[in-house]
């Protein structure tokens, strides 16, 4: 199966990459991962980015993330916000699960925040709705829906005028 | 007709206080009754209106979809709450400070605590590299002196066999000495595994095997 080449394919599956939690603010726009791939307090870091880069990858599609290999002799992740700011997170010696608990807490949307997004993308989102502020104003607009009887009148056997018709 | 019925109907229904009421309901017959028979073949005339109250008209609606379509517009844009929260930058740009400060103290407060521990460990690390690297030194110096007394060893077993040797002024006796004693290095391998020694030897009786 060729799905199933490489190191750990789990991690191309839908169902590991939808249950990331990580959710960065809106403002982050590049993720840097500085590490080494020897040492002991470079192994979380390692782990990190082989089992969660893909999941925030796929959560934050619109995020870059780099990843500097061999380049410093402490690990650590940066990252850039639109306004110019920038969080630099020490993760020397930390097991993959603390940073990433870590990073939600720090650069991630709060539960708060993500409560309220999905609530108005349920909204927005659902493909049903129609009217202000969804997809179509009209159900009319798609394609094998009856027009709307302002544009087009309704067939006559849906009308009034011709359902009660009483002949002279 | 009709309404005369709606009316008499609505008015049963309606409490003692409500006589006076009059329902306007059905002000005219519902579409589907046919034309009236009287009506059924006039043709009414074509309204005539004159060029100069057409373009009036045309004037008035004009600004009347204007004025409805701005005050639309205005009212839009006054209460919808979506474009609010997207209009209102310096709000978001206050609460986006806010929270990168909160981000940024708990980070710091991680960063610090990490800085400690790295510390510790580099200081520690580096305690154990010099202990490595003294007992390498230790080990090396150690190596040389067990070489250098082998060395010393393989001179001395030397110097012992210098004695043994053949000078020119023993040549003469040595090689005398070497043709009356011949050696036979040859030797044969019977079946069984012994060894006959010498070229002209034959084997006076069977000998054990050896095992």
């Amino acid at each position: 199966m060729p799905f199933m080449i490489g190191p750990a394919p789990i991690r191309r599956t839908l169902q590991f990459l939808e249950a990331g939690r990580l959710i960065l603010k809106d403002q982050i726009k590049i993720m840097a991962v500085h590490y080494h791939l020897v040492g002991e307090n470079n192994k979380g870091t390692k782990d990190f980015v082989f089992w969660c880069l893909p999941q925030i990858q796929y959560k934050n599609p619109n995020v870059q993330i780099a990843t500097f290999k061999n380049l410093t002799p402490s690990p650590f992740i940066r990252c850039f916000y639109e306004t110019g700011d920038e969080m630099l997170i020490d993760v020397d010696g930390k097991s993959k699960e603390e940073i990433y608990e870590h990073l939600i807490r720090v650069v991630g949307k709060t539960k708060d925040v993500l409560e309220a997004e999905s609530i108005s993308r349920e909204k927005k989102d659902n493909p049903a709705n129609f009217g202000v502020g969804c997809d179509r104003q009209c159900i009319c607009e798609l394609p094998g829906q009856i027009p709307c009887p302002g544009v087009v009148p309704l067939p006559n056997h849906m009308r009034g005028k011709f359902i009660h018709k009483k002949d002279n | 007709m009709l309404r005369i019925i709606s009316n008499l109907r609505l008015l049963n229904s309606f409490p003692e206080n409500m006589h006076n009421c009059q329902p306007v309901r059905w002000r005219r017959k519902p579409m589907w009754l046919p034309t009236a028979k009287s009506k059924v073949f006039r043709v009414p005339p074509r309204p005539q209106i004159s060029e100069e109250e057409d373009n009036e008209l045309k004037r008035l609606n004009n600004n009347y979809r204007t004025a409805m379509n701005s005050i639309r517009r205005y009212l839009t844009n006054r209460y919808s709450v979506k474009l609010q929260a997207k209009a209102d930058t310096e709000q978001l740009k206050k609460a986006f400070e806010e929270d990168l400060a909160r981000c940024k103290a708990i980070n710091d407060e991680w960063n610090a605590e990490l800085e400690k521990v790295r510390n510790e460990r580099i200081a520690k690390q580096l305690e154990e590299d010099i202990k490595f690297a003294e007992n390498r030194k230790l080990e090396l110096l150690k190596r040389e002196e067990e070489m250098l007394a082998q060395a010393e060893e393989i001179v001395r077993k030397e110097k012992e066999l210098v004695g043994t040797f053949i000078t020119p002024e023993m040549l003469d006796e040595a090689i005398e000495n070497a043709i009356n004693n011949p050696v036979d290095y040859n030797f044969a391998i019977d079946l069984e595994g012994n060894k006959i020694l010498g070229r002209e030897t034959t084997p006076v009786e069977k000998a054990q095997v050896k095992q």
